[in-house]
């Protein structure tokens, strides 16, 4: 045990010690994270606040022909303006949004036929919020008429809507959000697995190769099987501990998402009350309806979950690191097998019809997805788990037994 | 003693091409012998080092070190065996102590008889200005100094020593082949391989000669002289390698 600690120690140490690759780890986790994160929904979240706290200004070309229109606009913090030309004043950038009022409007209005107003904008323009705003208050004021037109006639609502169609969902909150997650949750587990674990499994064996470092280490009595042992156990730590980290700066991002999200949202609020209500930006956390210690249960579950196929990625890693001549040749080789790794991944999208039976949960990846997916969900099926953990232990164990034989090998061993 | 017989090594280099890099060779070292292991680049000099220390397996033949064969034993001759590779393949990161502290562990050493090791090796090779730094720009007589530490760590019976003076000072060399000659007065095998042939001459007791993977001459610097009929080693050397053609360009 002391020479597995000992090689594990010199691994992690000379990973610590790697100054320049530490700091950009911190850089990336602490700083570049948060603002890729925060700083354009902070953007998109200034300029909608800006966008409806300003005093929004519409050109108007025939206003004197719907002066009750203007008036229900200015109730509702639009100004309008008198103004004519108006696709050239939007051609121009002059404004994002104009009106055009057709002389006939109010007459149409009175007789109860359809009147037309024109909502001139520019389609190229990303972000029209005030042509929006515009849409939704003519919306508000076509649907107050309509109101009058039926009142006038004696008649309901249900005059419009012969058939009303509900939908029902029968899967639970729970279920629909697992479904989600279970996709995007393995996703993440094995593409962080594959990137955080690929430089140390690769440094630990291939790079030795290249920096001569092995070979005195071959020349001492250190047993291999324990010497590729404590290098899966390396990439394993390396992996757990770059994920807790980045679990940490993801915590972190998100704490300063909502902070920034809610200095948004409050500035709005108290800026412009008349807007109408504002719902958060963000999704709400899933509402379980289960037992607590039920819930603490799946969550432990969910968390050792992917822990076999961390464990195979690992072993994978270090197997195809000890074959390679060099760590040029081990990125080379890793990089299809982490695509391939991801095409299964990407596989579960397409699985909504898929109903697994027990041996599906065999298959690596796709065996950890179904198992997360029934977890997330709430589900908890001790066979499939069972299978799941088991199959991916075996073949974690066959390929970490294949990189141990390797490494015997000295056609291997001296491949460079 | 280290005993080689009839050892061959071959590499398949292609699907059905084999190179035999060591070609039948065999040769003795007794205890309290120095044997300097000469031979042009490529001659197969690197391939018996590593038989010896049995990362690689011979194809025919066999060798024993201090008793045990190097396919039926090679844990025991690992054990018994301080080897200094040609390169030191040092860890950046870590100091002089540090890899002495690890390569102990490897040898099953602990605790205070270790750390004791660890100084007195320091000590021996002069190199306690820089054991607790980093081996990161550390020029090659300091990196030729921790390999050559690392490899006597377990105080190892016998010693294989590939170009151990190579690029270290006059000093440093001296204190290189001081150890060289204690070596031999606590009676183990040492086995140098080396391209300094005025350095074989001084050092080594019995001189194998190995070109293109075959024993050429096995035999004291004085023998292959007069084997020869040469007046140094150098011109020895070349003429039982039949290249006396080969010219210095001054």
């Amino acid at each position: 045990m002391r020479v597995i600690w000992v090689i594990l120690r010199k691994e992690l140490l000379d990973i610590v010690r790697n100054r320049r690759r530490m700091i950009m780890m911190a850089i990336f986790a602490f700083l570049v994270m948060p603002v890729i994160a925060v700083a354009p929904a902070a953007m998109v979240m200034t300029l909608t606040g800006k966008q409806a706290i300003a005093d929004v200004t519409v050109p108007v070309q025939g206003m004197e022909y719907a002066p009750e229109l203007m008036a229900y606009l200015k109730e509702q913090g639009i100004q309008v303006e008198s103004a004519k030309g108006i696709e050239e004043l939007i051609r121009s950038k002059q404004f994002s949004v104009g009106l055009i009022v057709p002389s006939d409007y109010a007459e149409k209005i009175k007789s109860g036929e359809s009147a037309q107003v024109i909502l001139v904008k520019d389609s190229s323009k990303q972000l029209d919020l005030i042509g929006a705003r515009l849409t939704i208050e003519l919306e508000k004021y076509n649907q107050s008429l309509l109101d009058e037109r039926l009142q006038k006639n004696n008649l309901s609502q249900d005059f419009l809507e012969p058939l009303h169609v509900e939908t029902r969902n029968t899967a639970s909150e729970a279920e629909t959000a697992g479904s989600m997650l279970s996709l995007l949750i393995p996703g993440f587990l094995i593409g962080f697995a594959m990137s955080a674990g690929m430089p140390v499994a690769v440094a630990a064996v291939a790079g030795e190769k290249s920096k001569l470092t092995l070979e005195p280490v071959l020349f001492t009595t250190v047993n291999r099987s324990k010497l590729v042992f404590a290098k899966l156990l390396a990439v394993l730590v390396n992996i757990v501990l770059t994920l807790s980290a980045n679990i940490l700066a993801l915590g972190f991002t998100l704490l300063v998402f909502v902070l920034v999200m809610l200095s948004v949202m409050s500035t709005r609020l108290s800026a412009a009350p008349a807007s109408g209500p504002i719902s958060m930006p963000f999704p709400m956390p899933m509402d379980y309806t289960l037992t607590p210690v039920m819930l603490i249960f799946l969550l432990l579950l969910l968390l050792l979950s992917p822990v076999p196929i961390l464990i195979l990625s690992a072993s994978l890693q270090l197997m195809v690191s000890t074959w390679a001549r060099n760590e040029e040749e081990a990125f080379t080789l890793l990089a299809p097998m982490s695509a391939l790794s991801l095409f299964v991944v990407f596989a579960g999208f397409f699985m909504d019809e898929f109903i697994p039976s027990l041996w599906h949960y065999s298959i690596p990846i796709f065996g950890t997805i179904l198992s997360m997916r029934d977890l997330l969900s709430g589900h908890l099926y001790a066979g499939s788990l069972f299978v799941m953990f088991t199959s991916s232990l075996v073949y974690a164990a066959l390929i970490l037994a294949l990189a141990v034989w390797l490494f015997q090998r000295e056609e291997v061993v001296f491949r460079t | 003693m280290i005993e080689v017989e009839n050892l061959t090594k071959q590499f398949r280099v292609k699907r059905f091409k084999k190179i035999t890099a060591v070609d039948d060779v065999s040769f003795k070292v007794n205890d309290g012998e120095v044997v300097g292991l000469l031979g042009p680049n490529g001659a197969g000099k690197t391939t018996i080092m590593r038989l010896l220390a049995t990362v690689l397996t011979p194809t025919h033949g066999t060798a024993r070190v201090g008793g045990f064969d190097v396919r039926a034993h090679p844990n025991d001759v690992r054990g018994i065996l301080g080897i200094l590779p040609e390169y030191w393949g040092l860890y950046e990161r870590f100091t002089p102590r540090e890899h002495l502290r690890m390569f102990g562990t490897f040898y099953d050493m602990d605790g205070v008889s270790l750390e004791k090791r660890i100084d007195k090796l320091i000590a021996m090779l002069d190199m306690s200005e820089y054991a607790d730094r980093e081996c990161t720009r550390f020029s090659k007589g300091m990196s030729q100094k921790v390999a050559l530490a690392r490899a006597l760590i377990h105080n190892p019976q016998h010693l294989l020593l590939d170009e151990p003076t190579s690029g270290l000072d006059v000093m440093s060399a001296r204190q290189v082949r001081q150890l060289i000659t204690r070596s031999r007065a606590e009676a183990r095998c040492v086995i140098v391989s080396t391209h300094i042939l005025s350095e074989a001459e001084r050092l080594c007791d019995r001189l194998v000669l190995i070109d293109a993977g075959k024993l050429v001459a096995d035999g004291t610097p004085a023998e292959l002289m007069q084997r020869t009929g040469k007046q140094n080693v150098e011109e020895a050397f070349l003429a039982l390698l039949g290249r006396e053609d080969v010219e210095v360009v001054a």
